[in-house]
């Protein structure tokens, strides 16, 4: 089979996954007790009959399969419907400044988590069966086995409550005025700067042993040896060579990780009051905001799918030996 | 093709288990008993350690005399959706303020209100109840109101359908030289504070307040929550406003009066108020803003169903008539915002944003979501000496730590709503803040579910209602920082709670577990006869032949004419239910968890999520075999 | 009856060889050596603890004293016996939620890997969706589903962890298949079900059991998420229910921040116990991955 009759097909594949999927979701969300309107009430003074309007109006009144009917049109046509709480399309609170904050934080915690354990991980390999190497290999045990709000929480005991060096909540100062794009740019780091490094102290364990696992198996292979034997530095060998070879299955595990980068962190942006996308879906799982919950989980399955999809067609397309199949 | 028959059958095996695990665990139905296991479940909300404690210390004291009560803790909206919706419990603990407020109470009294999705989750059917709602409703003059709901308590408090636990005061916090705030029913966060507040020995400066949630929408008539309420009602108006002691005052509206049977109403509106864009406002807007409510029904405005019909007399006069007398028309208008005629016009009631145009204290600025709302002084406000500071700040911080650390530097002048109790002390140690512990209204509850037998009989409610340690949950998990309940309608609406009720109800009164009064009450019970028939420590109700004549218990001493019956009677529909029900409670031995039986087969819950469950599991077969299908046919 | 003895005995044997090989690895012994302590920790918990957990002992956020070595939590209940009784929950999820992702991801990864054909395609088409759904957001969703209770914790975590198990167990099931022995027994007129539990299964427990061990820690992990937030079981103490509510009843700002880092670290010491057990293990079920790796 050709090339373009592989992507065809595993197109198709890829739509009715999703819809399918999407379809599954649809259900599991109504399966949750209780009712969108039900929320209202601790609020606001709502009378029944206002809970019958709201149902109306969000068309909660009708039989579930003539729901599901409609959200499959819409769906089809693109549309991810409005929001129950925020009375705003689901695609423009997703796309909004809730993905802009997460995807900070998540691509910088991951690209960090990612830089250093490489280098740690090539350094380690390189020095193995030394103390540091032992040492960095109980550490990243270590760092597997805390739960990331925990730590989260350690850091905002000792960063913003006994020092007071970081801010304990939010994105950005409330209305500060910024006299420069700059300023701005700064405020939001020095807020992002102790989720992210949250993250990526505990991403840091796995990437870093992976690294170095690979790396391990890198250097035993023959044109490393014989590089070595040809006379070129060892540290050259290692660095330039065995280490870019090593990449490969990191930098495709971080592909394949995207789902965690858009369904966020819900656990670190709870601790830090980052506004994101994680604690969207969380509220909106409380709230049962079904278009909310459905749009979340189109996008984040949209997005895993995808980065299934390519690193395949990447890999058949880098080896010759893999068969579209 | 049969080792595939037999792995597929296998699979099925596995799926079936799956699902039933996952489906709530079905009561096994047995036929009607002759007596009732005084066996129990309280669904509490699982987020309050406040409230699962107390029901967790009732439970204890409940064992004492023979009661079993489970605890469970719920997410929030099932329990709303259980109790409410489904009228499937037995008994709840909840937080509901409006359930005390005197304009609500007759919606959870009517007998039309028991019905689900209705407001009388209890399944109260007392006639003289009943009436005394209605009549309240409406009432306008403000004495016999009181006479009105003064019955009401003292039925309630009689009849124990619902009792109160604790109320949490309102721990608002600012800064101590900020002058001039005045109160409403959420404590300081009041339309009038944003009017009058000012810094001691400081002209205007900009006033920080900390809100802990954004604004959901930029709709006046969306607002859902305090936190939106409270900029709205610097950023708009109203005809009337509520005082410090929760009497309605005249504002725009300088001067109303109502016809002798209430039903019609006159509003003569100041001359010199306009709107943020300049324009004036006048009878037409006042019109128009009640002809819009109606015309769209829209949710939130209680008035709105009894509108007959709005007239203009001059530029300054409207005139509202109604179909029926309404008692609480002036609170629901202190709540309901002037709307700007020639900009709302065109514009749909539930859009995400609408007109930011109002004719309030403040003018619209900027926001950025999820930051900060910022709002200028309107210059030309009609009162010219409001308001006295220059700019209002509303500051998101959902982080309550974040909240007190941004007062602590001086950051913020005034946040409301909830404090931990960890930082009551904190503040109360700064010198430059000021704790303020405010009753409010917050009313926490025990509710019975009356449809449900035994708890259809008043002496075993009372039983509980002496049991519950009202004063050990204050000083334990509350640490102080409320009060025990012992009213129906808070004292905080001055004279119209009954001051008698705690003395006349020794078991509302009491704050204390009573053991002996709650073996008492059970004792005396005319219904049922309370003992242990099977020695597992544990009470049973075995019902008494129904006496012929029912006669009042000797506390009642309700003067109307008719007298409150012992126990609500099941009439007309609700005998009918009775009688449906035949399945009486039944226990899972393994599981702590009770499942009680549904009310009717077409709204079980348990139905709804296995068929649910088997919908999801034949689409993920589905699902499966057509990616087969496709993989097969392109390999 | 010399028949079956004699299998006893080769069992006995394989056993006392396994513990010599386990007690090698210092790691491993170490790790036994903690979860043992845990273990005697939550059995007798009620012996341990100085106070009953729930019962108001003190005064509101305490710091650290001689009556209470780690403070006292916002309702003024002893945090040190919180701890301990925590062990207890904390347990009984992690072991029974691997348990059950165990049984169903070995169930399906024998069916599929023996059986192979449609019936393979079929699992393992399913397996593939459970791996593609989104993790935490989906748990989310189950949990709100299920409601809270240990029960229903344990079964999320069951749900989503079983792919893996299956996989695993698939691969191994598809060697196992083409031995010797297995044949031998299918010629012999074994029936499918006979060779699977005879078979198959005894010769994929090590690897079912070598995982099982990590699942537990991530089954721990994962119920303090959950119960961080509020997902959980409020009436049952956890580490997790603690931190919860540490987190809304402020004891950052408190006196007594023990409040906070005390079931953390409780969850790291656990944690930490069952990856070294794991790695120990890894080390003798595994021999080929210790060559490569020196």
């Amino acid at each position: 089979m050709g090339l373009r009759a592989y992507v065809a097909r595993r197109t198709i594949e890829l739509a009715i996954s999703l819809i399918l999927f999407m379809a599954l979701m649809f259900y599991v969300f109504r399966l949750m007790p209780g009712d969108p309107t039900a929320m209202l009430i601790e609020e606001t003074a709502f009378t029944s009959e206002m809970r019958e309007q709201l149902r109306r109006m969000w068309g909660l009144d009708r039989p579930l399969h003539e729901q599901f009917v409609i959200f499959m049109k819409n769906l089809l046509r693109g549309e991810l419907g409005i929001s129950f709480i925020y009375q705003k399309p689901v695609a423009d609170l997703i796309f909004g400044r809730k993905m802009l904050n997460t995807l900070a934080l998540l691509i910088a915690s991951h690209g960090m988590a990612l830089l250093i354990g490489m280098v740690l991980g090539v350094w380690a390999a390189w020095r193995r069966g030394k103390v540091l190497d032992i040492a960095s290999l109980v550490w990243a045990l270590v760092l597997h086995t805390i739960p990331v709000f925990w730590l989260g929480l350690m850091f905002l005991l000792i960063f913003a409550v006994h020092n007071k060096w970081f801010p304990l909540s939010g994105t950005i100062t409330p209305a500060r005025d910024y006299a420069h794009v700059l300023e701005y740019m700064g405020d939001y780091l020095w807020h992002l700067a102790l989720p992210a490094a949250t993250i990526t102290l505990i991403r840091l364990g796995g990437d870093f042993l992976i690294m170095r696992n690979t790396m391990v198996s890198v250097i035993r292979e023959d044109y490393v040896t014989a590089a070595i034997a040809k006379g070129l530095p060892e540290k050259i060998v290692v660095w330039k060579h065995a280490a870019r070879n090593a990449m490969l299955p990191i930098v495709t595990l971080a592909g394949l990780d995207m789902a965690t980068v858009v369904s966020g962190a819900v656990l670190t942006e709870t601790v830090f009051s980052w506004d994101g996308i994680g604690r969207l879906l969380y509220e909106a799982a409380i709230y049962r905001d079904y278009p909310v919950l459905q749009g979340l989980f189109f996008v984040i399955t949209l997005v895993v799918l995808l980065a299934n999809f390519f690193t395949d067609l990447l890999y058949a397309y880098l080896d010759p030996r893999v068969r579209y199949d | 093709m049969d080792k595939v028959y037999r792995s597929l059958l296998a699979f099925l095996v596995l799926a079936v288990m799956l699902a039933s695990s996952m489906g709530p665990i079905t009561p096994i139905v047995k036929a009607e008993k002759e007596y009732y296991k005084l066996e129990f479940e309280v669904l509490v909300p699982e987020y309050d350690p406040v409230r699962i404690r107390a029901a967790e210390l009732l439970s204890q004291y409940a064992a004492q005399v023979g009661i079993k009560i489970h605890v469970r803790p719920v997410d929030l909206n099932y329990e709303i959706t259980k109790t409410q919706d489904e009228h499937d419990f037995d008994m709840y603990i909840i937080g509901w303020s409006s359930k005390n407020m005197p304009m609500y109470i007759s919606s959870f009294i009517k007998i039309s209100e028991d019905r689900p999705g209705g407001n009388n989750i209890e399944g109260i059917r007392n006639e003289t109840l009943d009436k005394l709602a209605h009549m309240l409703d409406k009432t306008v003059d403000p004495e016999k109101q009181k006479e009105i709901l003064w019955k009401i308590q003292e039925i309630l408090a009689d009849q124990v359908p619902y009792v109160g636990i604790y109320t949490r005061f309102l721990t608002q916090v600012w800064v101590k030289n900020l002058k001039g705030l005045h109160k409403e029913y959420w404590g300081y966060a009041s339309p009038m504070t944003w009017r009058t507040a000012y810094f001691e020995g400081k002209k205007g400066g900009t006033f920080v307040v900390i809100l802990a949630d954004d604004l959901r929408t930029e709709n006046v008539l969306l607002a859902r929550s305090i936190y939106e309420d409270m900029v709205w009602d610097a950023l708009y108006d109203t005809l009337v406003y509520l005082d410090d002691n929760y009497s309605p005052k005249p504002w725009v509206a300088y001067k109303y009066e109502w016809s002798p049977d209430g039903k019609v109403w006159t509003f003569y509106l100041i001359n010199n108020a306009t709107w943020h864009d300049g324009k004036p406002l006048t009878a037409d807007d006042v019109v128009f803003t009640f002809e819009y409510l109606v015309k769209n029904n829209v949710p939130g405005f209680r008035f709105v169903k009894y509108v007959e019909k709005v007239e203009k007399v001059d530029d300054y006069t409207v005139k509202l008539y109604l179909k029926e007398p309404y008692a609480w028309l002036l609170y629901d208008l202190a709540d309901t915002p002037i709307l700007p005629k020639h900009l709302w016009e065109n514009v749909q009631w539930n859009v995400s944003k609408a007109p930011l145009i109002g004719s309030g204290p403040y003018k619209w600025s900027k926001r950025v979501e999820g930051e900060y709302i910022e709002l200028v002084k309107n210059e030309n406000y009609w009162r010219r000496d409001m308001p006295k500071m220059d700019k209002l700040v509303f500051r998101i911080i959902k982080n309550f730590n974040a909240a007190l650390l941004a007062m602590e530097a001086g950051e913020a002048h005034f946040y409301v709503y909830y404090i931990p109790t960890s930082a009551v002390d904190r503040v109360k140690k700064n010198p430059n803040l000021h704790l303020n512990l405010e009753r409010g209204v917050t009313f926490y509850y025990l509710g019975f579910n009356l449809r449900r037998p035994p708890l259809d009989d008043v002496w075993l409610r009372r039983a509980i209602a002496y049991l519950i340690p009202k004063k050990e949950v204050v000083e334990g998990p509350l640490q102080g920082l409320g009060e025990p309940c012992t009213w129906y309608i808070s004292p905080y609406f001055g004279e119209l709670s009954n001051p008698e009720v705690p003395k006349k109800f020794p078991w509302i009164g009491s704050i204390e577990p009573n053991i002996e009064k709650a073996k008492e009450m059970l004792a005396k019970s005319d219904k049922y006869e309370y003992k242990d028939i099977d020695g597992d420590g544990i009470l049973e109700a075995i019902p008494k032949a129904k006496p012929t004549t029912t006669k009042p218990p000797a506390t009642v001493t309700v003067t109307t004419t008719e007298t409150a019956s012992p126990s609500p009677t099941p009439t007309g529909t609700a005998a009918e239910r009775v009688v449906t029900k035949t399945v009486t409670k039944t226990v899972t031995a393994s599981v702590t968890v009770t499942a009680p039986a549904p009310t009717s087969p077409a709204t079980a819950p348990a139905g709804k999520g296995l068929s649910t469950l088997a919908a999801i599991a034949v689409i993920i077969i589905v699902i499966a075999a057509i990616l087969l299908f496709l993989r097969r046919r392109a390999g | 009856m010399e028949a079956v003895s004699v299998k006893r005995y080769r069992r006995f044997e394989r056993v006392i060889e396994f513990w010599r090989a386990y007690s090698r690895t210092r790691l491993g012994l170490i790790g036994l050596g903690i979860l043992l302590f845990y273990t005697l920790m939550a059995i007798f918990a009620p012996w341990i603890a100085p106070y009953d957990p729930k019962a108001r002992v003190g005064g509101s956020f305490e710091p650290p004293s001689a009556e209470h070595p780690l403070g006292t939590d916002e309702m003024g209940r002893d945090i040190l016996s919180q701890v301990i009784y925590g062990t207890r929950v904390s347990l009984l999820v992690g072991v029974l939620a691997a348990l059950l992702a165990a049984a169903i991801g070995s169930a399906v990864g024998m069916v599929s890997g023996y059986f192979g054909g449609l019936v393979d395609d079929l699992l393992m088409r399913i397996t593939d969706l459970f791996l593609v759904i989104p993790g935490l957001p989906f748990i989310i969703v189950l949990s709100v589903v299920l409601g809270p209770s240990i029960w229903n914790i344990i079964l999320v975590i069951a749900i989503i962890s079983w792919p893996s198990v299956a996989r695993l167990v698939r691969s191994e099931t598809l060697s196992l298949k083409e031995r010797l022995f297995v044949q031998a027994s299918r010629v012999s007129g074994a029936t499918d079900l006979y060779i699977i539990v005879h078979h198959i299964l005894p010769n994929v427990l090590p690897i079912v059991a070598a995982s099982m061990v990590l699942t537990i820690t991530s089954a721990i992990i994962l119920e303090a998420g959950l119960s961080f937030l509020g997902l959980g079981d409020p009436t049952k103490i956890s580490w997790g229910t603690m931190l919860y509510f540490a987190d809304r009843q402020g004891a950052l700002l408190s006196d007594n921040p023990y409040y906070i880092i005390a079931p953390g670290i409780a969850l790291i010491g656990i944690g930490l116990a069952f990856v070294f057990v794991s790695y120990a293990l890894d080390e003798v079920v595994n021999p080929r991955l210790r060559e490569r790796e020196r």
